[in-house]
């Protein structure tokens, strides 16, 4: 008898391991991660994700060569700034990603109709929001957690960190919370506006606008109508970096807003962010 | 086409070499995917179009390359970790892997010495008679033309007398008389008791010639094994063609069809017709015997495309 055989090489059913729904939520991390940073894009793609990188960055490692250099404590305190205003080295790197690169998780799902092929997965709606703000959200916290923590490590190995394993611990903490609430606060900003187009230029001209719109028409308010302070709650440009100062127990800028109403507004603008990005998914019509 | 499932390896008598569901992956590409078969004694030639992943199989199955799935076994070994292995196994790579300033015999010697034979020089001798060429040719191999550093690389691979030689587009660059030379030394390698040659090529008029047994590899998956006849007589989804010569085509055709031995008749020529049958055993055994019936004489029987090029392309669609 022969042993001559021709191979099937057509459709061939998959008999490998189905990760399930996990598995295809964190591929879709892994991807949109990707996607937002330029991976395997051409170099124009890379370019945003480096300079946030490099804004975010840069100032940490200066600070800590510095803190190496300089012995003198009086020019170490006037030059190394807090950990909370270290927030406001790299606001621009956040609003950078936030604007211009975090709505590449969003768009071109719609624009191309890949979402309808996600959906076709064992994604659901949901998780593939859940996937979508992991990326942006994680992509983000290397810039909000990162810097402070090279900050933190440096200064404990030259022993001018906190004193003692409890003060290291509670200021890790700290740097966890108010870079945890930046990174989805922004997160949630930009998907949320993200959301509204499958075009990534209008959203990000969108999210721009609403930084500049909200901070300009609250100054406005308060210091030119004169209504009350906590009207700052509505300066999205502002609040979270607001809320960060007083994580690390510092006044920061705004000392007139009260931290009781920063730890109420900056959750809620998270949380509304949220819902308009779940709301506007859930209702949205997929052509497959 | 009859067709399988992705099978596991078909296991002719003492496989000297096994792929078992082997992929190779590099980065994004999947150069060769859930591919099996095995090789016993005897040359084997392992065809594909460019790009089909054959050379990324001949690495794999010389331990150049681990498979990213799968396993692959030489000689009842991972050529990958054993390298004992490594002293049984020869490769002629494609490219021009030869140092151009030494001549031939010094040339196959070095190859002995890697392989730590005891008498270099005579291993290298007995070499180069193999393939024709002389221990004391006082040409530089870069002199030499790429027929004669083809043979010259052929017996730096078998100057250990490997039991699996392998041998990577071996044809490329020969005139034909070099070719012819070749083929014959490949068949009397293969010959050998316990020994296989898996010759990559696709110059499938000479490859032919090695013998039948053929591995079809195409977009990285293997499209067919065994003998290439054999093959032609799976592929029921495509008739045979046959070209039939007799005194009177028409009588005979009409004749044929009435008998139900072919499925269509195209006139060629005034004394010959093409005939479309899914049964080209049965259709051999009867044209005679139809033709005799009927008082009629048959000429010529010749196939049109049973020969290894047609069932190329009918496997990998060229």
């Amino acid at each position: 008898m022969s042993d001559a055989r021709i191979i099937d090489r057509g459709y061939r059913v998959y008999d490998g391991v189905r990760r399930g729904p996990r598995g295809a939520t964190q591929s879709l991390i892994k991807h949109t991660a990707q996607r937002v940073l330029g991976l395997r894009r051409p170099t124009r793609a890379k370019i945003l994700p480096i300079l946030t990188a490099a804004i975010a960055y840069v100032p940490a490692i200066v600070f800590v060569g510095v803190a190496a250099l300089v012995n003198d404590t009086q020019v170490r305190t006037n030059v190394l700034p807090t950990y909370g205003a270290y927030y406001g080295f790299i606001a621009s790197a956040l609003v950078i990603f936030a604007t211009f690169v975090a709505p590449e998780a969003l768009c071109p799902d719609r624009r191309t109709g890949l979402f309808g092929l996600y959906l076709a997965s064992p994604l659901t709606r949901d998780t593939y929001l859940i996937a979508k703000a992991a990326a942006v959200s994680g992509l983000l916290a290397i810039a909000t957690l990162g810097p402070p923590v090279l900050l933190l490590v440096a200064n404990v190995l030259q022993g001018i960190g906190p004193d003692g394993p409890g003060e290291v611990a509670l200021l890790a903490i700290r740097v966890l919370a108010a870079g945890s609430v930046i990174a989805l606060y922004y997160t949630a900003l930009s998907l949320a506006v993200a959301s509204m187009t499958d075009r990534r230029a209008v959203a990000s001209a969108g999210i721009l606008l609403l930084l500049l719109v909200t901070a300009a028409v609250s100054g406005t308010l308060v210091e030119g109508v004169g209504l009350p302070d906590w009207v700052y709650v509505f300066n999205l440009n502002v609040i979270p970096f607001e809320l960060a100062f007083r994580i690390y127990g510092e006044p920061g800028n705004l000392p007139q807003l009260s931290t009781a109403a920063l730890a109420v507004a900056v959750p809620a603008w998270t949380v509304a962010g949220a819902i308009v990005v779940w709301t506007r998914y859930r209702r949205l019509r997929v052509v497959r | 086409m009859t067709t399988l499932p992705p099978p596991s390896p078909v296991n002719p008598p003492s496989a000297l070499l096994e792929l078992d569901h082997v992929s190779k992956w590099f980065g994004d590409i999947v150069a060769v995917s859930d591919v099996s078969f095995s090789v016993g004694p005897g040359v084997t030639a392992l065809l594909g179009p460019n790009g089909a992943g054959k050379s990324t199989v001949l690495r794999l199955m010389c331990g150049l390359a681990s498979p990213s799935q799968g396993h692959v076994r030489v000689l009842g070994g991972d050529p990958r970790h054993d390298l004992s292995l490594l002293g049984r196994i020869g490769l002629v790579p494609q490219q021009e892997a030869t140092f151009d300033h030494l001549r031939p015999g010094p040339l196959v010697a070095v190859a002995a010495r890697l392989q730590g034979l005891e008498d270099p020089e005579g291993a290298a001798t007995a070499a180069l008679d193999l393939v024709e060429l002389s221990f004391d040719d006082e040409r530089p191999v870069g002199n030499l033309s790429k027929g004669n550093k083809q043979r010259v690389k052929i017996a730096a691979a078998l100057v250990h007398d490997p039991e699996v030689l392998v041998m990577d587009e071996p044809m490329n660059g020969l005139d034909p008389r070099q070719r012819f030379h070749l083929i014959d030394l490949v068949r009397r390698l293969g010959a050998r008791p316990g020994r296989c040659v898996v010759v990559s090529s696709h110059v499938l008029d000479e490859v032919e010639r090695f013998g039948s047994r053929i591995l079809v590899i195409a977009q990285g998956r293997l499209a067919a094994e065994g003998d290439f006849r054999a093959i032609r007589d799976l592929m029921d989804d495509r008739p045979h063609r046959l070209r039939i010569a007799a005194d009177q085509p028409a009588a005979l055709a009409a004749a044929l069809i009435e008998r139900g031995t072919v499925q269509g008749v195209r006139q060629a020529g005034k004394d010959a017709f093409e005939v479309e049958t899914n049964d080209a055993y049965r259709f051999r055994r009867e044209v005679a015997i139809v033709a005799r019936d009927r008082g009629l004489r048959l000429d010529e029987v010749v196939p049109l495309d049973d020969d290894l090029d047609s069932v190329f392309r009918y496997l990998v669609g060229g």
